[in-house]
């Protein structure tokens, strides 16, 4: 890759929506989300194939997730309080509501549902799960906050019939 | 009828009392009827429903982690609420670790239930240290003069040794005793005797000691003062200090001002040396002093 990107992201690139947008300020339609995140993903697959399309939006979680950590979230050992604030960010933002339902340290284990999910909850039934970006982004939110990489699972999709999103997520054990 | 209408319409009550089955038996129910098998669509429902009356069964008892394959609106309804509950369970085990932190948003009338429970912990559990920092502190200290009492003195003195003994260093031990104490007592009252401790008390705690210094009171009128990583020409020179300063302290009782004074024994500790032994070598420079005239401080040999 050479320097001379032209959408290297930063998070100054997001802008000051509050100089930018007096009156509509920083809300938006989840419909126009949602537009957004299905265009994108229609029109990569048409030109990439649908593996291809996954791994980029996985990619693009991954780097959204640590985005978000360092610049939304307060840096800590503790799980507790990372889970709480987690739980508090996603809330307010309109995200979605997070639920840790199981959390090996040792082992590096967990499991979280995350419900009333902003990419689908709602959505007609398929028969796929589709949430590749949330995995990514979950996957770095909790590499960021425990130093040690994440392999992180979506086994049940609202699109596929369920009433959350519920994801596994397991530590990647370094090659002895 | 005929009996071509008959036939399909035994299989539809058939069909129906099997499901109906599934809704209200309260036997164990396993594998599909086997007269339905080819029934087109029938078997998937069958362990649809099968399945979700399984786990709501297992929730209803407490297990948290039936597995639920199947998919849709009432398979997902019951894994989101299993979700809640192992939420809710891995929040439990974080209060009972001590985080009282964990509030729950998300089970309606039970949110608040649990919230004000967590509350209420929490703030018992604060006045439980409390009590119990209060406790250790009463436990600690003699109630006359507010400094170690001579229990807390001789753990505090045991550490210092274990100290000493691991990383090499020297320490040394102050022995006082008030002189005339009980001539203090018979002839100004018990009361005065008890102010002049309290001065004693106030001369050392003014007297310069370091943080690592510690001293408590050990007997009727007697203090001892340790004072780590300290020689005994050092130490001598603190007991000096002590000493002048008590006998140019007023004692303050009943309107009425008068003097003590001190004895000082002063020793270092030596290999070999227990507790009893260093602080017998003190006492008996410290009966040294008084057996000299009182008033002055003695260093063993």
């Amino acid at each position: 890759m050479t320097n001379d990107r032209k959408y290297k992201f930063s998070w100054e690139l997001l802008g000051d929506i509050a100089a930018g947008r007096p009156n509509l300020g920083n809300k938006t339609s989840l419909e126009v989300y949602r537009l957004l995140l299905f265009t994108f993903r229609d029109v990569l697959e048409t030109h990439v194939g649908t593996e291809m399309t996954d791994k980029i939006f996985h990619e693009a979680g991954y780097l959204s997730g640590k985005e978000f950590y360092a610049n939304k979230l307060t840096p800590t050992k503790d799980l507790g309080d990372f889970v709480r604030e987690l739980q508090q960010v996603l809330k307010d933002m309109g995200i979605g509501i997070l639920r840790l339902e199981q959390a090996d340290v040792e082992t590096g284990e967990f499991v979280l549902t995350i419900s009333e999910d902003l990419d689908c909850s709602g959505l007609p039934e398929l028969d796929h799960e589709i949430c590749v970006y949330d995995e990514g982004f979950i996957a770095a939110l909790l590499e960021s906050f425990s130093g040690i990489k994440f392999k992180v699972k979506e086994i049940d999709c609202w699109c596929t019939g369920d009433r959350t999103c519920r994801f596994s997520a397991k530590a990647v054990k370094a090659e002895a | 009828m005929s009996k071509m209408l008959k036939e399909p319409l035994a299989s539809v009550d058939g069909v129906l009392k099997s499901l109906k089955n599934l809704l209200d038996a309260r036997a164990i129910l396993a594998d599909p009827p086997v007269e339905f098998l080819d029934m087109d669509g029938f078997v998937h429902i069958y362990e649809s429903l099968l399945e979700i009356r399984n786990a709501i069964m297992a929730t209803s008892v407490g297990d948290l982690n039936y597995p639920i394959r199947k998919k849709g609106y009432i398979a997902g309804t019951i894994k989101g609420l299993q979700a809640s509950l192992r939420h809710l369970t891995w929040q439990t085990k974080a209060i009972a670790s001590g985080d009282f932190t964990q509030r729950v948003d998300f089970m309606g009338e039970f949110s608040e239930a649990f919230n004000t429970m967590v509350k209420q912990l929490d703030d018992s559990m604060t006045k439980l240290n409390m009590r119990e920092q209060e406790l250790i502190k009463i436990a600690h200290t003699d109630p006359l003069t507010g400094i170690n009492n001579r229990g807390y003195f001789m753990e505090l003195l045991t550490t210092e040794f274990e100290r000493a003994r691991r990383y090499g260093h020297t320490f040394s031990v102050m022995m006082t005793d008030l002189d005339n104490f009980k001539s203090v007592n018979d002839t100004r009252g018990h009361g005065a005797g008890d102010e002049a401790l309290r001065t004693m008390a106030r001369v050392v705690q003014m007297s310069g000691l370091r943080a690592n210094d510690f001293w408590g009171r050990i007997g009727g009128e007697e203090f001892a003062i340790v004072l780590p990583e300290t020689v005994i020409a050092d130490a001598v020179a603190v007991a000096e200090r002590i000493r002048i300063t008590l006998s140019e302290t007023p004692v303050r009782y009943e309107n009425e001002e008068f003097f003590i004074t001190v004895s000082i024994g002063v020793s270092q500790n030596r290999t070999g040396d227990v507790q009893a032994t260093l602080l017998s070598r003190a006492d008996e420079a410290m009966y040294q002093a008084k057996r000299t005239g009182r008033n002055r401080v003695c260093q063993s040999d």
